[in-house]
């Protein structure tokens, strides 16, 4: 889907892809599904929504790539009484993570359930989560884990932000459609009590009534979270459901004769053992309007004793051509709630400004994708005081036809690591990195598929790291064996590289090589007519670049059933 | 016991669970694959194997101690809707001895699914120590992937119970198992088991049907290695089965078990 290894993606955005991958569905859930992913642009969700079938939405041309991808695996039925899917992925490095979810639809039901174990911790199930959901045409209810996802990201939002890359261009204008089950494996964000929306004359009203347990402290009248999700050590299990959220939040968007607007009100209070609280207010406006080929979009959060946060974008969209431009202003200490806002830094206390520009280009079968950001840090809300600042650019151009697929990269970012300079001296960078991709894949047949990549990283012009990649992809009548052999040469962990991993169903995993190593994966994935599926996946490492000593040796078995 | 006390970790008890005779001989694995009563302790979702009231009893001594000795017993049963079950056991002796009750309720959701559910009474007795107890809570699946392959599995006290005025822990354990049929007369099976405090242990074994009445067992379980063979007789409604496992440093284990299905 043209993301890189350093790039993360939502895994509620992988749970919805992986279901409609795998998982036969109606037209209306396919749609509904396909809509809920965010890395789909504005553009894919048009075509979606204004496909009266699956014949004709499979035929379109107008999607990218990645809508192109999941619409062309969709195995539609007329009705589906009962849905279960079940999955189980055991991973073996360092220490054992158990996985384990199912999810499921009977007539107006959905439910979800998930248990997880970390490496080392004790509690098999030491992030559960689980939800039922009641639909119908106009309400939808939920019991359980959820979320309610609204706005651009300024008060409440998914588990992850919009990324900074080249398909920023799809994301940064999706807004939240609302309120939905919580299937992410992030121990942190949900929500658990009971949440719901309802689709009036008026608008659509959306609202979550909540009662979570959160690991962490309050210190100094500040909420200090413990976001690793990790309980192993005395310390961690110390602060383990140690603070007690009751939260309320109210959505309400509607589609106007000028576009689009919503409300979103929050209201939380935090309490630890020793009853001391904190209690927070949040709100904010949001809208959109499509104007020509314009798309304008925004967002602005009030939250008491701070400046408001804004955030705003434009994308013009043509035929061959789309533009963004994004602008950001967040206070210090403005991040309340579920706050997962377009940023450079997430750190509960930065404020920053920025602005983002995205541009692709499509001609014939070449594209080409430049972005660049501009930030600056506030960490004082001073306007003079003017802090770190760090810009980054990057180019791509990529060439894609039936058996060849080119892509060449450049991506350079530069950060001031001084703490304040005072206009109008620019302070000289302290710091760059650049980092260059290279890939050719080559697809001879239909069954195989083989892949080089090139990725180099260049820091402060002195430490330097270069990763070399070989992949194949092979699928037989009953397997598909996909294998890869990494090389790296690495100076220092600044200069680190990246490569996406051999993932089973549902991860993102990218390994991050921070010294010199050799790296060998095979995955198999055994497929049966009988809607389940099995994969196991080996790797070897060494430590250097002459396969030198014994390997350390990961693995990881997942098994998938529909029912 | 007062050396082993000494010189190992000792968590709080309970880590011995019953077990039926011919899954032990099958290399030590905990599912419930012959369908005997006894092993809904350990395998909830199994009790939906039993089309007719199931009578189980087994007993056994670990590594041939007296004072590491275990029986058990269980009744299995369909009820309206479902499937339920029943079981008791006690392992130790008199000056240290772990009791286990057992309620199992179970249900087919298809002829591909069915889920199981336990409920489990823990109470330990150490002589001039006192009494303590708790409740466990066992969930486990059984599902079939096709016509010769199953996928099984259990989590054993998810609800993550406590004992004693210490509060130590119960062991908590993670299975996952597949069977794979590649014939009617035998079965092949590789079970993952994941006890939280200790390493993985991966276990592999196999049945066989030597004449219709005698089925033999073998398997193999690492972490640590043990060597497991078992023979079981089918003679009317009545099971007889033994199994026995080696280990590297302590001598032989036994189980013996009797069934009686009433049809």
């Amino acid at each position: 889907m043209g993301y890189d290894a350093e790039t993360s993606v939502s895994e509620e955005d992988l749970i919805s892809a992986q279901q409609i991958i795998a998982t036969p569905v109606t037209f209306n859930a396919a749609r509904s599904i396909l809509t809920s992913i965010s890395i789909l642009s504005l553009t894919d969700i048009e075509i979606i929504n204004s496909s009266k079938n699956i014949h004709v939405l499979k035929t379109n041309r107008d999607l990218s790539p990645a809508a192109e991808y999941l619409v062309q695996s969709i195995q539609t039925v007329d009705q589906l009484p009962i849905s279960l899917s079940v999955r189980e992925r055991i991973s073996f490095n360092n220490g054992v993570r158990h996985y384990w979810r199912a999810q499921g639809r009977s007539r107006s039901y959905h439910f979800g359930i998930l248990l997880e174990k970390d490496p080392w911790e004790k509690n098999i199930a030491d992030h559960n989560s689980i939800y039922v959901q009641w639909n119908s045409e106009n309400v939808q209810m939920i019991t359980g884990d959820h979320q309610l996802i609204g706005g651009y990201g300024l008060i409440s939002w998914r588990t992850v932000a919009a990324h900074k890359g080249f398909e920023t261009i799809n994301t940064l204008p999706r807004h939240g459609k609302g309120i939905t089950g919580y299937r992410s494996s992030n121990e942190y964000w949900c929500t658990r009590g009971i949440g719901g929306e309802w689709k009036t004359d008026y608008g659509q009203v959306s609202f979550s009534l909540g009662r979570t347990y959160r690991d962490g402290t309050l210190e100094n009248g500040a909420v200090k979270l413990d976001i690793t999700g990790q309980h192993i050590t005395a310390s961690d299990l110390h602060q383990q459901n140690q603070l007690l959220e009751n939260a309320a939040t109210v959505m309400w968007s509607r589609d106007l004769q000028f576009g689009r607007l919503g409300l979103l009100v929050n209201t939380q209070n935090i309490e630890d053992p020793s009853k001391k609280q904190v209690n927070a207010a949040s709100a904010s406006m949001f809208g959109s309007k499509q104007w020509n080929n314009w798309h304008i979009f925004g967002e602005s959060a009030f939250i008491k004793h701070t400046t408001p946060a804004l955030f705003s974008g434009a994308l013009f969209k043509s035929k061959a051509l789309k533009y963004l431009v994004s602008w950001r202003y967040y206070p210090t200490d403005y991040r309340t709630y579920r706050t997962q806002s377009f940023s450079e830094w997430t750190s509960s206390a930065a404020g920053e400004t920025g602005i983002f520009q995205n541009v692709q280009v499509k001609y014939g079968k070449n594209k080409l994708s430049i972005y660049s950001d501009l930030a600056e840090k506030i960490e004082e809300n001073n306007p003079v005081v003017y802090n770190n600042l760090k810009s980054e650019t990057g180019i791509r151009w990529r060439w894609q036809s039936k058996k060849h697929h080119f892509l060449v990269q450049y991506k350079k970012s530069n950060q001031s690591e001084e703490n304040q300079t005072f206009y109008p001296d620019i302070t000289a960078y302290d710091s760059y990195k650049i980092t260059t991709k290279g890939l050719y894949k080559y697809k001879p047949t239909r069954k195989l598929d083989l892949r080089w990549q090139i990725n180099s990283t260049l820091y402060n012009d002195n430490q330097k790291g270069l990763g070399f990649e070989t992949r194949m992809n092979w699928q037989t009548p009953s397997l598909i064996i996909t294998g890869n052999w990494i090389a790296a040469k690495i100076d220092d962990f600044n200069s680190r590289v990246y490569f996406w991993e051999l993932n089973l169903p549902g991860e993102m995993n990218s390994v991050a090589i921070s010294e010199d190593k050799q790296l060998v994966g095979v995955k198999i994935q055994i497929k049966s007519k009988k809607n389940y599926q099995m994969y196991m996946r080996w790797r070897a490492v060494w430590n250097n670049l002459s396969f030198i000593g014994t390997p350390e040796q990961r693995s990881a078995l997942a098994l998938q059933i529909i029912f | 016991m007062y050396v082993l006390c000494l010189s190992t970790y000792l968590s709080a008890a309970f880590e011995h669970y019953p077990a039926d005779p011919a899954a032990v001989g099958s290399g030590l694995i905990t599912i419930n694959i012959q369908a005997n009563a006894i092993g809904i302790f350990a395998d909830p979702a199994s009790v939906t194997s039993f089309q007719n009231r199931h009578v189980g009893v087994s007993s056994g001594k670990r590594f041939g101690l007296s004072l590491l000795k275990h029986q058990s017993a269980a009744l299995a049963f369909p009820v309206k809707n479902g499937y339920a079950a029943f079981g008791a056991s006690i392992f130790g002796d008199e000056h240290y001895s772990e009791k286990m009750w057992c309620l199992i309720m179970g249900r087919q959701f298809s002829d591909r699914l069915s889920i199981g559910m336990g409920l489990m009474y823990y109470d330990l007795q150490i002589k001039n120590y006192g009494q303590a107890g708790s409740w466990g809570i066992n969930v486990g699946w059984n599902m079939k992937l096709d016509d010769t392959l199953y996928w099984r599995g259990y989590w054993r006290n998810i609800n993550g119970p406590t004992i004693g005025s210490a509060r130590e822990s119960l062991p908590q354990v993670l299975v996952s198992a597949l069977t794979y049929t590649p014939i009617p007369q035998a079965n092949v099976i590789v079970e993952w088991e994941q006890d939280t405090i200790y390493d993985s242990r991966v276990k592999f074994g196999g049945q066989f049907n030597l004449l219709p009445w005698v089925t033999i067992h073998t398997g193999h379980a690492i972490s640590p290695g043990q060597t497991t063979a078992g023979i079981e007789i089918n003679y009317k409604q009545i099971i007889i089965n033994y199994a026995l496992s080696t280990h590297s440093h302590l001598d032989l284990s036994h189980w013996l078990g009797l069934g009686f299905s009433f049809r």
